[in-house]
């Protein structure tokens, strides 16, 4: 490759570099607006004061958000109850999830709420009768999904 | 190359503070830098596609590690930038494969080629740095060494030298430039 190729092809991996820096920019701003619409609907929903972030969404919610999620709870009839610092859901299955892992311990699972990604669910025992989930940002403090995960569109396909 | 006619007089460490929030400003770093970049992995890999290939992921991961990056070197991000292309060619050796992992992140598009990855990639990698500094007067080799390899204050760097800061300052700012004279693309790359 002689240096005329050399700068032509630099100058296409510049330009390549350019649409997806502009690309990841503008994720990041709509990142910015998607956490500041959510921190306005948390403000509207529990008041000012509150530090219940997690009570954006309702056990019922969580619930729901379980098989809208992940694949694995289809059919099970999810319940959950809120834990009185408002952080965990404890969750309880009525039908026990498709047999996808030997041993359900940790086994980390997304919630779907609204066809975004809205937190997750770590597996407490090892038939995953039993889970505990996460709303937001704790989510990510867990480690369940990672920052760039949270909010993003759920897509056609579960986990 | 594209024209940005505000931000082509800013320095490098300029440009990274605008591009957190503006995509233009590290495409002038880039325009500034791409093409010594590319020589520097053409002549570790002796492949072109390769060389391209790790090109585009040490940008990838300069712009993805942007906000972390901090001026040690007055206002150029050379230094920073070999860094980030030094360890892009090592992971890459390491795992046999030219590492991709910043440009699949910013979904970057690019083909990847049918790069073999040989160990003689990083044979004489640190040679071609130690040997540049030995060119140095002992004055700014000792001050690039304290202030840039043991990123050391200028005062303490100053203390160390016994002159003043700005003296030093001045030593490594001409090492640096002796540097990157001394390491610059020839014509054949």
């Amino acid at each position: 490759m002689g240096p005329t190729n050399d700068s032509t092809d630099l100058q296409r991996l510049g330009d390549a570099l350019s649409a997806s820096t502009e690309r990841d920019v503008r994720r990041g701003r709509g990142r910015s607006v998607r956490r500041a619409a959510l921190a306005l609907a948390v403000i509207a929903v529990i008041g000012t004061g509150s530090v219940a972030a997690a009570t954006l969404l309702t056990p019922k919610q969580v619930a729901t958000a379980m098989p809208a999620g992940a694949v694995i709870f289809d059919q099970t009839d999810p319940t959950c109850t809120a834990d009185p610092a408002g952080k965990v859901f404890h969750c309880t299955l009525g039908s026990a999830p498709a047999p996808d892992e030997p041993d359900y311990t940790g086994s980390k699972q997304t919630l779907v709420a609204d066809g975004r990604i809205a937190g997750g669910c770590i597996g407490q025992d090892a038939a995953g009768m039993h889970w505990d989930c996460y709303v937001g940002q704790d989510a990510v403090d867990m480690e369940i999904i990672t920052q760039d995960f949270l909010g993003e569109p759920a897509g056609p396909s579960r986990g | 190359m594209a024209a940005h006619p505000s931000l082509e007089t800013k320095s490098d460490a300029d440009l990274l503070r605008r591009a957190r929030r503006d995509s233009a400003a590290f495409r002038v770093l880039y325009d500034r830098h791409a093409g010594r970049i590319h020589a520097f992995h053409l002549h570790r890999s002796r492949d072109a596609g390769a060389a391209m290939e790790l090109t585009a992921e040490t940008f990838a991961q300069a712009w993805l590690s942007r906000e972390r990056y901090v001026d040690h070197a007055e206002g150029t991000a050379a230094p920073w930038l070999f860094g980030i292309a030094r360890n892009v060619l090592a992971a890459s050796v390491r795992q046999r494969v030219v590492e991709r992992a910043a440009q699949e992140r910013l979904v970057l598009g690019l083909s990847p080629t049918a790069t073999t990855v040989d160990e003689t990639w990083l044979e004489g990698l640190d040679d071609d740095l130690n040997a540049a500094l030995a060119e140095l007067p002992d004055g700014q080799r000792r001050a690039i060494e304290l202030r840039i390899l043991a990123d050391q204050a200028y005062e303490d760097v100053a203390r160390e030298l016994d002159c003043t800061p700005e003296t030093a300052r001045v030593r490594v700012h001409r090492g640096l430039r002796s540097i990157r004279q001394r390491l610059a693309p020839t014509s054949n790359g």
